[in-house]
């Protein structure tokens, strides 16, 4: 009788187990007792030319080890305890580089009867948008260990992209930017009149020093 | 007879009485002399957590060449939510996600003769604004609010659209459409009057 109701017991509680009040693992939205809230931080008028965009992809690791620390008479002892706990993390970082004419005036201009001259504003970078990808995630998690949160894995995803941010001037996002300014605007500007001989488009600047190009990199900030 | 046999018996029961007792006082006094060394020593025993973060070379996936005249931005946050009851736990996981939307005009779709000068007039047919890119989430700055159980990849991403799809409800309204294009024209007239043209007329398509 006893080994009866053992065997049926447990298949019974396993059962149980495996359902969900929804049905299925399909995950349900709570519409009524949390409604979603949304606050538009900001609306801005511009007028920004982007002319050149570039996907940067980067992984993360992280290697979480626990340490058992014992202080005894003055002697600190270490040791290591088992159950690993690995993440792997990709990530990919979305740059802009642009124009920005809202100060554009007469000033940057210079017209003869015979050539054109316009001296574009230096061009700016700028994050747009990140995405980590899930299907890609890896994380190796021992038996004694917790699995990574999602707020671990948001954190090592901005470090990621902090990251990818402070190399993307080494990358030739802002020559290609000029490059492709120029390349935007020259028929337009030959369409006023000019011919492809007599127009020139021209930055600022030709070469900038390093701190110089920090400043055009942009940073969205909390 | 007995009571001499019986004398020496009890002096080396004493003996070995006071001498089990002198050691178990010797024992107490140096667990109470290592305790106290213990007590005084921080952390005598700790766990610590030693986390390594390591990071490939970052790599340049694509280069693309735009053409995109952005004239409204719209930067704003969604609060995202999953939720799924069972009977031995509810699962929650709560994301707050930030990006921005921006409008414009992308010049890739306009015809090539999208400007026209008559005179000192300048002539433009501009495609109709438009969301400038369906990747406007800064993934990377999302915030997890609250999370009880584990989540999956499909949910993650599944979560993610979902406050996509907010923020494009949101704000890409009439409203802001309407004002993207109001500043598109207000923009294109100081632009071309740089150059001199002292009128702008701008035909939107469709």
């Amino acid at each position: 009788m006893i080994t009866f109701f053992s065997r049926l017991l447990l298949p019974s509680v396993l059962l149980l187990a495996s359902c969900s009040k929804g049905g299925g693992t399909e995950a349900q939205t709570v519409a009524d007792s949390l409604s979603t809230s949304q606050m538009v931080h900001e609306i801005a008028r511009c007028s920004r030319l982007y002319t050149t965009e570039y996907k940067i992809h980067k992984i993360m690791t992280i290697d979480d080890e626990k340490r058992l620390n014992v202080n005894i008479l003055s002697q600190n002892i270490q040791t290591k305890l088992p159950g690993e706990r690995k993440l792997a993390l990709p990530i990919e970082v979305t740059f802009k580089a642009y124009v920005d004419f809202n100060e554009f005036s007469e000033a940057h201009v210079r017209r003869t009867d015979s050539s054109l001259t316009v001296i574009l504003p230096d061009p700016h970078v700028m994050v747009v948008s990140s995405a980590i990808d899930h299907d890609g995630v890896r994380q190796y998690v021992g038996l004694t260990r917790q699995a990574f949160t999602d707020a671990e894995m948001k954190d090592l995803a901005r470090r990621g992209e902090a990251e990818i941010l402070k190399e993307v001037g080494s990358t030739q996002i802002l020559t290609s930017a000029r490059e492709s300014a120029v390349r935007t605007l020259m028929p337009l500007l030959q369409r006023m009149g000019y011919g492809e001989k007599r127009v020139t488009v021209t930055f600022r600047k030709e070469a900038f020093t390093p701190a110089e190009w920090q400043k055009m990199i942009t940073v969205t900030k909390d | 007879m007995n009571e001499v046999k019986k004398q020496p018996t009890n002096r080396i029961g004493r003996i070995i009485a006071v001498v089990l007792a002198c050691g178990f006082a010797a024992v107490c006094i140096s667990v109470a002399f290592f305790l106290r060394g213990c007590s005084r020593a921080k952390d005598a025993v700790s766990v610590t957590s030693s986390k390594t973060v390591e990071m490939s070379a970052s790599e340049v996936r694509s280069i693309r060449e735009t053409g995109e005249w952005e004239f409204l931005s719209v930067t704003t946050e969604e609060l995202a939510e999953l939720h799924e009851g069972r009977i031995l736990g509810d699962r929650d996981l709560v994301c707050i996600y930030r990006g921005t939307l921006r409008l414009g005009v992308d010049l890739r779709r306009a015809g090539e003769d999208w400007f026209t000068a008559k005179g000192d007039s300048a002539i433009l047919r501009l495609p109709a604004i438009s969301l400038l890119s369906h990747d406007f989430i800064d993934e990377a700055r999302t915030t997890t609010f609250y999370e009880k159980g584990t989540w999956d990849a499909a949910a993650k991403k599944q979560l993610y659209e979902k406050a996509r799809k907010q923020m494009l409800a949101r704000c890409m309204t009439p409203q802001n459409i309407e004002a993207a294009r109001q500043n598109a024209e207000n923009q294109m007239s100081r632009f071309f009057a740089s150059f001199g043209f002292q009128g702008v007329r701008i035909e939107w398509e469709k």
